[in-house]
């Protein structure tokens, strides 16, 4: 055996245990969500808070990002939560709990909104952005535009209209895939990918203007 | 530059760092029923239907011909509905062992996931205007059976009006 065969026969041995670890991983993670999700469903309460933990924080940040002002985000997080208890007989093994947990969030945020209009939208409660920290002072500078490039962008998702704001939140901002992205918002993948393509088309414009500016 | 867009909305999402209010947490474990909700039979279905997209009116039916055919829902519900009918009735000539008939129903009624509320420790029998029992229908009205046996049929609002009424009977 020559030794570039041997290297490449190492090389795919390696990989193979790479993938078989994250395969047993993700098993593994399968597993244990199906065992939350069966004590969730027989009532479990430690499960019940073990769900509040993980995704309270999530889904405060989530209406935040859809334009809630603290306020309303508060109280919607809070209805997130009691819809949550109500509909947990419609949870199926096999969904996931945050896809499900975001679709009610995004039908609660909605809902809201067609309530009372975007009457109570976040005017002037931005959201804040964490400061990189362990800068050097060569790259400082550079670090200040690119926050400012950023405060920018988002100054500019928040101008948004809601469909297409809601699609880049769930994709960019809280990294759901487009599919999952898509089943939260309960539209078609098509319609979530077109809406997505003109968010980033709106913002590329949007950006483009306060750069001239 | 729509990557570059891209990788600095990635970066905005990893950098929002907004903490929710202190004590959230804990308000909304506050707020877990002691019932957590189990799936049920007849929600499951309407939800299968309305996943299929099928039409308003060919979902109704389908409902319809599944609570008839594997439910038995309708004369299980008429059965509680006689039980309680000549239960109310005993109640008020022979009150102790009616009542306690009465709020094994409840029992059973409840446990099956109807939103039933029972008042037999606490109503009059004498008095025709104290509510001895009521559950929540499927059509969103209320069923009242009162302590002289009289059953009704009314809406939430009506329901409210007949609970003040005895709660300011039961001040006075």
């Amino acid at each position: 055996m020559s030794l570039e065969t041997q290297d490449s026969t190492e090389q795919n041995s390696g990989l193979r245990h790479l993938i078989d670890v994250q395969d047993s991983r993700q098993s593994a993670a399968q597993q244990g969500q199906a065992e939350w999700l069966t004590h969730l469903q027989s009532g479990d309460r430690a499960a019940a808070e073990k769900l509040v933990d993980q995704y309270y924080q999530r889904i405060y940040l989530y209406m935040r990002q859809l334009g809630h002002n603290r306020q309303a985000s508060e109280d919607l997080t809070q209805e997130v939560f009691m819809k949550a208890w109500y509909h947990l007989g419609q949870l199926r093994n096999g969904s996931t709990l945050s896809g499900w947990l975001f679709r009610i969030a995004h039908n609660v945020s909605c809902q809201h909104w067609r309530r009372r209009g975007r009457r109570e939208a976040a005017v002037g409660e931005g959201i804040e952005l964490r400061a990189e920290d362990n800068m050097g002072q060569e790259i400082r500078e550079d670090r200040v535009a690119y926050t400012e490039q950023l405060e920018r962008l988002q100054l500019a998702v928040e101008g948004l209209s809601l469909k297409l704001r809601q699609t880049i939140v769930l994709h960019y901002l809280q990294g759901f895939p487009i599919s999952a992205a898509a089943r939260v918002a309960g539209i078609r993948e098509g319609t979530f990918k077109s809406r997505l393509n003109q968010a980033l088309e709106a913002l590329r414009r949007k950006t483009d203007t306060y750069q001239g500016s | 530059m729509a990557k570059r867009i891209e990788d600095l909305l990635q970066e905005l999402g990893r950098r929002a760092v907004e903490a929710a209010p202190p004590g959230l947490s804990e308000t909304i474990k506050h707020q877990i029923p002691d019932r957590i909700m189990t799936p049920r039979w007849g929600k499951d279905t309407v939800n299968i239907i309305v996943h299929l997209k099928v039409s308003r009116v060919a979902a109704a039916a389908a409902i319809v011909i599944s609570l008839v055919v594997f439910g038995g829902v309708f004369g299980r519900g008429a059965g509680w509905y006689q039980d309680i009918r000549g239960m109310v009735n005993e109640f008020v000539s022979r009150e102790d062992s009616s009542r306690s008939s009465l709020a094994n129903v409840y029992e059973d009624m409840a446990s099956n996931g109807v939103e039933v509320v029972y008042y037999g420790q606490y109503a009059n029998s004498q008095d025709p205007t104290q509510i001895l029992m009521h559950w929540k229908l499927p059509e969103g009205d209320y069923r009242v059976v009162f302590s002289n046996g009289r059953v009704v049929r009314v809406s939430a609002e009506e329901l409210i009006r007949l609970q003040s009424n005895m709660i300011r009977d039961w001040r006075q």
